[in-house]
């Protein structure tokens, strides 16, 4: 797998099927907007895991 | 003291914003024998020399390096002010969490004794006495084998604000580890 760093969450239309998301945040961080478009990727199938 | 960005640590010397004879050097090199760091060294060691006198640079190094390298026997030569050595079993893209990366963590005056904390507690959650389905280092693994079985072949790292600079670590970790044995 080759990894991507610093690049920003776009829409999800942008991806295709050969993308795999880890989302990396501290507790108690939160950011309305990033989630939305995380949980849009969700339902397009797109995996993600979330360490915090 | 100045931070020195990693770009320009790794490429040429760079023009100091501090004042060099207030500015604190740390030198880290696991073998000694890399060539940057070696240049550097003797490059602010002279610059420091002409500043403060040559009888008294050295204190103001601090070599990180594994025992009985090279550059630690050049750093004795030299009077630096502290050697730490580093742990030799350790790799070096990991030797951040060992004193390649704590000592100028703690010389930048980050709390380091939280910081491992953290790491331990992290560190003991993804232990082989930790059961798969509450280890979060098997289940990211496993998440990412799926996905990779799937013939999704990139992984992208978003990072929050406050910890931005993890993502580039990660990046090299994902790198260099397991597409390396993976393939071998």
């Amino acid at each position: 797998m080759i990894p991507i760093d610093g690049e920003p969450l776009g829409d999800v239309a942008l991806y295709g099927n050969d993308r795999f998301f880890i989302d990396l945040r501290t507790d108690g961080e939160r950011d309305a907007a990033h989630d939305d478009k995380l949980a849009a990727l969700e339902q397009a199938g797109i995996p993600w895991s979330a360490l915090s | 003291m100045c931070w020195i960005p990693p770009i320009l640590r790794r490429s040429a010397p760079c023009k100091l914003r501090s004042n060099i004879a207030d500015t604190l050097f740390i030198v880290s090199s696991k073998s000694g024998g890399t060539t940057e760091p070696n240049v550097m060294k003797d490059y602010f060691f002279a610059r420091v020399s002409e500043a403060i006198g040559a009888d008294k640079a050295g204190h103001r190094f601090i070599a990180v390096t594994d025992p009985g390298s090279s550059l630690e026997k050049a750093a004795t030569k030299q009077g630096f002010a502290r050697i730490f050595h580093g742990d030799p079993t350790i790799g070096g893209r990991y030797s951040v969490l060992s004193p390649f990366g704590l000592v100028p963590a703690a010389a930048a005056g980050i709390d380091v004794a939280t910081l491992l904390k953290h790491t331990l507690a992290m560190v003991r959650s993804c232990g082989p006495d930790v059961p798969p389905h509450q280890n979060p280092g098997v289940q990211l693994g496993l998440a990412m084998g799926l996905a990779g079985l799937e013939g999704r072949d990139k992984v992208t790292i978003l990072s929050s604000r406050k910890i931005a600079d993890f993502g580039a670590w990660a990046e090299q970790l994902i790198a260099e580890s397991p597409a390396r044995t993976a393939r071998a």
